[in-house]
């Protein structure tokens, strides 16, 4: 007598244990996109009238487009970047005899290891002392070090999946194994490749913390700082837009993990 | 030095050098060899099986052929040219892998083109032996699918293929009809042996399957734990046999122990089994007087005669096979041992029953411990 009531409470709260949860998580996206097509000179919410002021404002300001374009622009050296050292890389450790390659592999997850601020602060030494503070190359190395981890970790687990015996076959038929990693390893990697990029390209269009610690003024550190400095509605629209462009970098990312796995 | 029985099968072109020579090659894992001073001698157009049990060591053999790994001690000459230190891309040699290790993203012909492409062949040329190669391997018109699309046999027929498609000199073939169905096996060992008949291929094949062995080969080495045991027609191994290992390993037989007595006129001699005086087969002189007689398991029958080895023994289980029944009997000294009787003398057969097997056993060999 009593079980099927247990059952049906059990699952009436699952259901609203789930339901707050996806609430909580995608409110606040929904809360700014609403608040973006607001057309009052501050924010507001629930906005009194509607209206499309705040793209128009943001598609027409130099300066904000600017700062989204630089943005993108780190984004796309460091994500290039950091994905074709860590291929090398992962090649290295997992097909090669070369020495100290375990070490390799060891010091590459580290940056994810040392706590964001105190990264941030070496860098910020470092950088000093080069005397590249403020400059976009010390974010794009940054953002090069603080994306390669997971490079190494999306493309390791790739090319675990890839027989080496493919590669003895090529070597066998007349190719040099520099060769057989191009024709055969780096295009059944090329999925994994992808996804490596694009992860690591949307990882340093939201970065701000060490954008900011460095200096270098990015989108995300314009954000920051308008919210804190007095909050001009048009960066509900410049959110709204960025999510956006992540969320689409998202289900590419997701494409191209599910079309390596089809293999 | 491995005690070997040899005997050239194949074509021996008079004057032609052997398409492979392997002298006292050595692999050593740790403290183990795993190829222990192996020497063989392969002819043009042979089909040579090695042939052992998992762990044997004659994949790393095949492997150091074919360059993969390299030999701590000992030559490969292919065609009296010294390969020993060449990479496996500049041997010349054709190989075809238990998991076919066909290039996933690409098509059966790019998968076929392939090393024709490495050697830098015409673009003309290389259409035209695709082509070739593919109706050789009995896929046609297969060029555009993917290996994902192919099942087991045509995958296997793929990687044969693209093996041969460079006209190599020498095809090594390492264990490639092991993830294959029983009878899909069958169907492939007749293909193999098609394709090595019209290619005209030299083959090198490593398996532990006897059948596939004895159907396809002109030749066969017994490999057991690094050492080239004995090699040989299948004929020679079935009735020569060069040791006890050799005699069990290759085609089932009952080991009966025996002790040599004397030499008889001819490759004869005298032993005592089972308390019984007989003359059996001796191809060579004895070193020991302790040893076996190797008894097929199809000898025996129950019907009395002169002249034949009478063993006293109880039926512990009975398996009809269709026209020949597999039957397990005990004796003492022997312990347990397996014989085939025809059906229709197992017919009065049970459990328990105890019978007097007869076996001629004049042309058994006598064997070394």
């Amino acid at each position: 007598m009593i079980r099927p009531v247990l059952a049906k409470t059990v699952h009436i709260l699952h259901g609203a244990v789930l339901g707050s949860v996806i609430v909580f998580m995608f409110a606040p996206t929904l809360i700014i996109t609403i608040m973006s097509f607001s057309n009052e000179p501050f924010i507001s919410f629930p906005p009194s009238t509607w209206g499309f002021r705040q793209y128009e404002t943001f598609f027409a300001s130099s300066e904000w487009l600017g700062l989204l374009m630089r943005s993108f622009a780190v984004a796309a050296i460091a994500s290039l970047v950091a994905t074709a050292i860590g291929v090398l890389a992962v090649i290295g450790i997992h097909r090669t005899n070369a020495p100290g390659r375990s070490l390799v592999q060891a010091l590459g997850i580290g940056p994810l290891l040392v706590p964001g601020v105190a990264y941030a602060i070496a860098l910020y030494a470092l950088f000093s002392a080069m005397h590249i503070l403020g400059t976009p190359l010390a974010l794009v190395l940054a953002h090069i070090a603080l994306t390669l981890p997971f490079v190494l970790l999306i493309v390791s687990a790739a090319i675990t999946r890839i027989p080496s015996e493919l590669e003895s076959a090529a070597v066998g038929l007349g190719a040099s194994r520099q060769r057989a990693w191009w024709d055969i390893t780096l295009q059944l990697l090329r999925p994994s490749l992808l996804a490596a990029l694009v992860f690591a390209f949307i990882y340093s269009l939201d970065e701000a913390v060490i954008a900011s610690f460095l200096g270098y003024k990015t989108l995300p550190v314009a954000i920051f700082n308008s919210v804190r400095f007095g909050v001009d509605p048009v960066i509900t629209a410049i959110s709204t837009i960025l999510m956006l462009v992540v969320g689409a970098l998202s289900l590419l990312y997701e494409w191209a993990r599910r079309s390596e796995r089809r293999r | 030095m491995s005690d070997l029985t040899s005997s050239n099968g194949g074509q021996m072109t008079e004057g032609a050098p052997p398409t492979l020579q392997i002298d006292n090659v050595v692999k050593r894992f740790g403290q183990r060899a795993a190829v222990d001073d192996v020497t063989l001698t392969i002819n043009r157009r042979e089909f040579v099986t090695i042939l052992g049990a998992s762990g044997s060591g004659k994949s790393t053999l095949l492997r150091i052929i074919a360059g993969h790994e390299d030999a701590d001690e000992g030559r490969i000459c292919l065609s009296d040219r010294d390969i020993s230190t060449l990479s496996p891309g500049e041997r010349g040699i054709g190989m075809v892998f238990q998991h076919y290790a066909l290039f996933p993203h690409m098509t059966v012909a790019s998968n076929v083109a392939y090393p024709l492409k490495r050697r830098r062949w015409e673009k003309d040329a290389i259409t035209a032996r695709v082509s070739e190669i593919l109706a050789l391997v009995d896929l046609p018109g297969y060029d555009d699918r993917f290996p994902r699309q192919l099942s087991g046999g045509q995958q296997q027929r793929v990687a044969l293929a693209r093996a041969l498609a460079f006209k190599p000199t020498l095809l090594l073939m390492d264990e490639p009809l092991g993830a294959l169905d029983r009878q899909l096996r069958a169907r492939m060992v007749e293909e193999v042996k098609r394709i090595h008949r019209e290619s005209d291929a030299t083959v090198v094949y490593v398996t532990h399957d006897q059948e596939e062995a004895l159907a396809l080969s002109d030749r066969i080495g017994i490999f057991h734990e690094g050492r080239l045991v004995q090699i040989g027609t299948p004929e020679d191994l079935w009735l020569n046999p060069a040791s006890s290992y050799v005699a069990t390993f290759f085609g089932d037989c009952v080991l009966m122990p025996a002790t040599f007595l004397d030499d008889e006129p001819g490759t004869a001699a005298r032993v005592r089994i089972l308390g019984q005086e007989l003359v059996v087969r001796s191809s060579k002189q004895p070193t020991e007087e302790k040893g076996f007689v190797a008894v097929r398991p199809g000898r025996f029958h129950l019907t009395p005669s002169r002249n034949q080895l009478t063993v006293q023994c109880t039926v512990e289980e009975l398996l009809v096979l269709g026209e020949s029944v597999r039957v397990v009997c005990e004796a003492p000294t022997l312990g347990r041992f397996v014989i085939r009787l025809q059906e229709s003398e197992a017919r009065s057969l049970r459990r328990g029953d105890t019978v007097a097997l007869n076996a001629d056993v004049h042309d058994c060999p006598f064997l070394a411990q």
